[in-house]
């Protein structure tokens, strides 16, 4: 778990393994799935990512950002005002990040002020000024119009394989830094002020600094997102990029991994979206119905999110497998 | 030069005096005791050193330098380190993570992962949670979460140290390892300490120097044996009973009532 915790363990060499094994499928998973199977594969790594963002700031900080989904709308404007001043796409993807850590430092600065539900309130409120400044703003961004982004050259089989391919780099650095996050002072730093802020501030921990640095770097991982999902999309309007069940969305999926785990929110993504995919399809009238139950149960039985339950039952597995070979 | 001193210390709390006017210093190398009734101010008054609570008046000198706008984090990094009364582990990080953490930030923090260790494990002993030091926070008893608070506030390696109760609630035999404890804390490594306490035996075993608080304003200041034969101390804090059994002064009962 951590350079505390002494020696690599045998579950985490496993980890690391099955890590390992799935990032070589995903990255072979373009060229032997069909394109609906890619768009939805390509949601699973978005929704991964939020989830991931949601992760720094809640699961490791403890600040729960309900709003966050204002850096993923910041992330789809920035990307698609900067591609209509002329930016080549990479570029507009580095302003889009520019823009998250302006407006978490800016906004962070008050917000974070708050705790408890008065700072995931504000950040819902956040999310819905936004929305209304860019509806209001008009101009350059289309305003309630929305706003369309230059096409691509290139041919929908190879925008989408390469959409895929910057979803997952951007689902694996928001997942590499949470793991570098595990060993490191700003790591702890994060975990000691979600525990108790007060005992962090005497440790000599300045809360204000690290806090904010973790919303801005919770808030790049969204922007990004968001401004590969733009290109994706090539039209943009403000109700779907300021869209707050993108993050709800994400917060469950978080919840239902397991907040403050490296891989949790992974697991959380994929298992929500594929569940959607694979079984709404068939209860399109109920589906919310369904998706608000299953809420209730995972945080009523499974409060500690499916990566811990999954680890629990593989080592009593491997407990028993062991106990079978001595025999 | 005093290594902290108080000049007209004033907190208020709306329209409450949380403290007014204290002035107090602690010398190098001393046990300071601060005592006094309950919501006399001694918590408030370790909150303003330690910067968790803004003064509305007066200023605070540690080694000669105001640290009366500083934040926490500032303070801490100055060399004051502190426990809290309510125990505040951080519950999701282990006995030795929690340890570790206070080599990490402090003044004398270290960086590399051996003497971060080093460190934690040695404060670890020295409070006796080592052999806990892979469980978390909850699954320690009262006594080793206090200890715990003191093995994280040791590993800062701090000039200065504020205990705020750390003896509440334990039973007698606990009270006489953390008095030997503070002592070596004091003696051994040569740490300045201020100790918040309402067990006396502890004030009066370890402690150089005992300012008296009442109603956020000090009372008394001197050595314990001074302090105690107060008459204004007995009547605030002690109480005749005290008297009585500590100190033989049968005789000022009468004049009492």
């Amino acid at each position: 778990m951590s350079f505390l915790a002494r020696g690599a363990s045998a579950g985490a060499k496993r980890t690391l393994l099955t890590g390992s094994l799935v990032l070589l499928l995903l990255i072979a998973a373009p060229f032997a799935v069909s394109n609906y199977w890619l768009r939805v594969l390509t949601n699973i790594l978005m929704f991964a990512t939020i989830a991931q963002g949601l992760n720094i700031i809640v699961g490791y900080t403890g600040y729960h950002a309900f709003g966050n989904s204002v850096f993923f709308g910041l992330g789809a404007y920035a990307t698609g005002v900067g591609m209509a001043l002329g930016l080549p796409f990479v570029l507009a993807l580095v302003l889009a990040v520019v823009v998250a850590v302006i407006a978490a430092v800016v906004f962070g600065w008050p917000v974070l002020r708050l705790s408890g539900h008065y700072f995931a309130i504000a950040t819902v409120a956040l999310n819905m000024a936004m929305l209304e400044i860019i509806i209001n703003v008009g101009g350059i961004t289309g305003g309630a119009a929305g706003l369309a982004l230059p096409l691509s050259p290139l041919g929908p089989d190879t925008l989408y394989k390469i959409i895929y391919f910057l979803m997952l780099t951007v689902m694996v650095g928001a997942t590499g830094f949470i793991l570098w996050l595990d060993g490191t002072r700003f790591g702890y730093a994060l975990r000691a002020l979600r525990d108790s802020e007060a005992g962090a501030e005497v440790m000599g921990i300045n809360t204000t600094a690290v806090k904010i640095t973790a919303w801005a770097l919770s808030g790049s991982f969204t922007a990004l997102a968001g401004g590969i999902w733009a290109y994706w999309f090539t039209f943009i309007e403000p109700g779907s990029a300021f869209d707050i069940n993108v993050s709800i969305k994400g917060y469950v999926m978080m919840l239902m991994g397991g907040m403050g785990t490296v891989f949790g929110p992974l697991i959380g993504a994929a298992f929500l979206e594929l569940l959607a995919t694979l079984v709404w399809g068939k209860f399109l009238k109920i589906h919310l119905l369904i998706l608000g139950l299953l809420i209730v149960l995972v945080v009523t039985f499974m409060p500690r999110g499916l990566l811990y339950y999954l680890k629990s039952w593989a080592a009593v597995r491997g407990r028993r497998d062991s106990t079978d070979v001595s025999a | 030069m005093f290594l902290l001193e108080g000049k007209s210390v004033s907190i208020n709390f709306g329209g409450v005096k949380a403290l007014s006017n204290v002035d107090f210093h602690v010398n190098q190398g001393e046990v300071l005791g601060l005592i006094g009734p309950n919501g006399a101010g001694k918590t408030t008054l370790l909150n303003a050193i330690s910067g968790l609570c803004p003064r509305s008046a007066g200023s605070l000198h540690f080694k000669g330098m105001d640290i009366s706008r500083l934040r926490p984090h500032q303070i801490a990094r100055l060399g004051i380190a502190r426990t809290f009364q309510v125990v505040k582990p951080f519950e999701r990080l282990t006995v030795l993570e929690n340890v570790a953490l206070g080599a990490m930030f402090s003044s004398r923090s270290v960086v590399s992962k051996a003497e971060i260790l080093h460190r934690a494990e040695e404060a670890s002993k020295s409070v006796g949670i080592h052999e806990k030091a892979l469980l978390y926070p909850r699954q320690l008893t009262l006594s080793e979460r206090q200890r715990l608070e003191l093995a994280r506030a040791m590993t800062m390696k701090p000039d200065l140290l504020l205990l705020d109760e750390v003896m509440a609630g334990l039973n007698h035999s606990e009270i006489d390892k953390t008095i030997a404890l503070i002592r070596y804390i004091n003696a051994a490594l040569g740490v300045t300490i201020i100790v918040v306490e309402h067990v006396m035996k502890a004030i009066m075993n370890v402690c150089h120097r005992v300012v008296v608080l009442q109603f956020g304003k000090k009372i008394a200041d001197g050595s314990p044996q001074e302090v105690v034969d107060t008459p204004e101390v007995i009547q605030a804090y002690l109480g005749q009973k005290f008297a009585e059994k500590h100190l033989g002064r049968t005789s000022e009962r009468t004049t009492g009532q």
